[in-house]
């Protein structure tokens, strides 16, 4: 969701076709990776979107490029477990 | 943990707990603190907890979707708990977590008070009010077209309950009044003046916030249908405090602030609220600060509040006994016994400031000025006065310190 990365701040919301955004981010959880599953306090902006939840990554000046490949690696893993 | 039981209070293992009173201040004097109505120091314990908080719990609550903010959520909501039990409320619907006790008065008088006030009703104070308890009614008032009314108090510093029932009638909406004044410490009798309000059908709204630090408060004994408090007067945090509330009240009253948490859907076209206690928490809670509010409570039940009763009331006697020797000063409020550890007093000629500044320069920190109470300082015939607060880390030498350093001011202002 959003602008392509260039143009926006460190904050990737995505969803999954077909999948429920929190078992996928229980399962993510459980890898060690803390996103965020919900509304994000903006429903407004969800039901534009046509979705009633997002997860979300968000990153500060402390997350490393390899912490991507791990939620990458839990997403894949997650996805699989759930599709 | 201080060694103190029921039958033994030992002030020295307390103070142990207390970094700050290591201070040295001016030329080198040990730290006397004084000013614990303003605001207390933390024992390391809450210093220990927020640092643990802060590198190995901390995460938003209420959004869980990740082990920390389920477990920063869960401590969230523990605290909770341990504050309704340690007011003993009926739920934890009952305990709203706020900034302080402004922001909790400010949230009644708007939240409550905008809907159940008109013009033309009163809103009854007293005299011996924290600014905090008489703006934000005032504030109301001029958005209703109510009355504000001050009950007032006797030259000894007590409510003049005499004139109670001219005060508190059937055109009293709310009845809004300190448990303990943070200028002259007195004690007011909550229990029998909810009775007395509620009798004429006034909501009550008790300002705790120089009470629940030094007595133990049992709301459902009160029986008061709003108590607000702050962690910073109490061991704890600043930027913490607690609002109870009657939970049909709360029920019945409209959200303060509007933001994150408070809902339950929004819409382009409007909002459903959240159900109690989230309702009245819009936004990021002051997380860190509430946790050590936890532990800042569970300091005190361990030295137990009767216990530092007596203690405060102790260093209080020795205080009023000492300070009544010295030629010219005024005490103001009831004698010791029958109040909290706050002796305001002033002396005859001599201007609070330079005492203050003085007895500065000797360690001891006391407060001077009209302790965001001008109207009572109105009453008293003050523009200012001296305050020294006890709590329960305070040595009864500290008391002789002021003493002397009070003595040594008045000879240099004389």
């Amino acid at each position: 969701m959003g602008p392509p990365p260039e143009l926006k701040a460190g904050v990737i919301s995505f969803d999954m076709d077909g999948i429920d955004g929190y078992d996928l981010a229980h399962i993510v959880d459980r890898q060690g990776v803390a996103i965020r599953v919900g509304h994000h306090c903006a429903m407004p902006l969800h039901q534009r979107l046509g979705l009633t939840t997002s997860c979300r990554a968000s990153f500060y000046l402390y997350n490393r490029l390899d912490e991507v490949d791990v939620l990458i690696d839990a997403l894949l893993k997650a996805k699989k477990m759930l599709s | 943990m201080a060694d103190a039981t029921e039958h033994e209070f030992d002030v020295e293992a307390l103070r142990a707990d207390f970094p700050i009173l290591n201070t040295r201040v001016h030329n080198d004097r040990p730290l006397v603190y004084l000013d614990n109505a303003a605001t207390t120091h933390r024992p390391r314990q809450v210093i220990e907890c927020i640092k643990r908080v802060y590198e190995s719990a901390y995460s938003n609550v209420h959004r869980g979707s990740h082990y920390l903010s389920n477990r920063s959520t869960d401590l969230y909501e523990d605290a909770r708990q341990v504050v309704r039990e340690f007011v003993n409320a009926r739920t934890e619907n009952e305990i709203v977590f706020t900034t302080g006790t402004t922001v909790a008065i400010n949230m009644v008088a708007r939240s409550w008070g905008d809907q159940n006030v008109r013009a033309g009703d009163e809103i009854l104070l007293t005299e011996m009010e924290h600014h905090s308890n008489i703006v934000p009614w005032q504030q109301l008032a001029e958005r209703t077209g109510a009355i504000v009314r001050f009950l007032p108090i006797t030259d000894e510093g007590f409510l003049d309950l005499t004139q109670l029932d001219d005060f508190l009638t059937e055109k009293t909406r709310v009845f809004a009044f300190a448990a303990v004044s943070n200028v002259l410490g007195t004690i007011n009798p909550v229990s029998e003046l909810v009775k007395k309000a509620h009798r004429v059908g006034a909501v009550v709204a008790v300002d705790a916030a120089q009470s629940v630090p030094h007595e133990s408060v049992d709301v459902q004994a009160w029986d008061a249908d709003f108590v607000s408090f702050s962690g910073h007067k109490m061991l704890a945090p600043s930027g913490v405090g607690v609002l109870y509330g009657r939970e049909s009240l709360l029920e019945s009253m409209p959200p303060f602030l509007g933001g994150g948490s408070m809902i339950r859907t929004v819409t382009k076209e409007g909002y459903e609220t959240a159900r109690l206690p989230a309702k009245f928490e819009a936004g990021t809670p002051p997380i860190a600060s509430v946790l050590g509010l936890t532990t800042a409570v569970e300091y005190l039940q361990r030295v137990g509040l009767d216990n530092i009763l007596r203690h405060e009331r102790m260093l209080a006697t020795h205080a009023h006994q000492r300070l009544s020797e010295i030629e010219g000063t005024r005490l103001l409020g009831p004698p010791p016994e029958l109040k909290a550890g706050v002796i305001s007093f002033d002396m005859d000629g001599i201007d609070g400031y330079d005492l203050a500044h003085i007895v500065d320069r000797q360690g001891v920190a006391i407060r001077v000025g009209h302790h965001c109470a001008m109207p009572l300082h109105q009453r008293l015939g003050l523009t200012t006065s001296c305050r020294a607060s006890f709590y329960l880390y305070n040595r009864l030498d500290e008391v002789d310190v002021l003493i002397d350093a009070l003595l040594k001011a008045k000879k240099m202002l004389s």
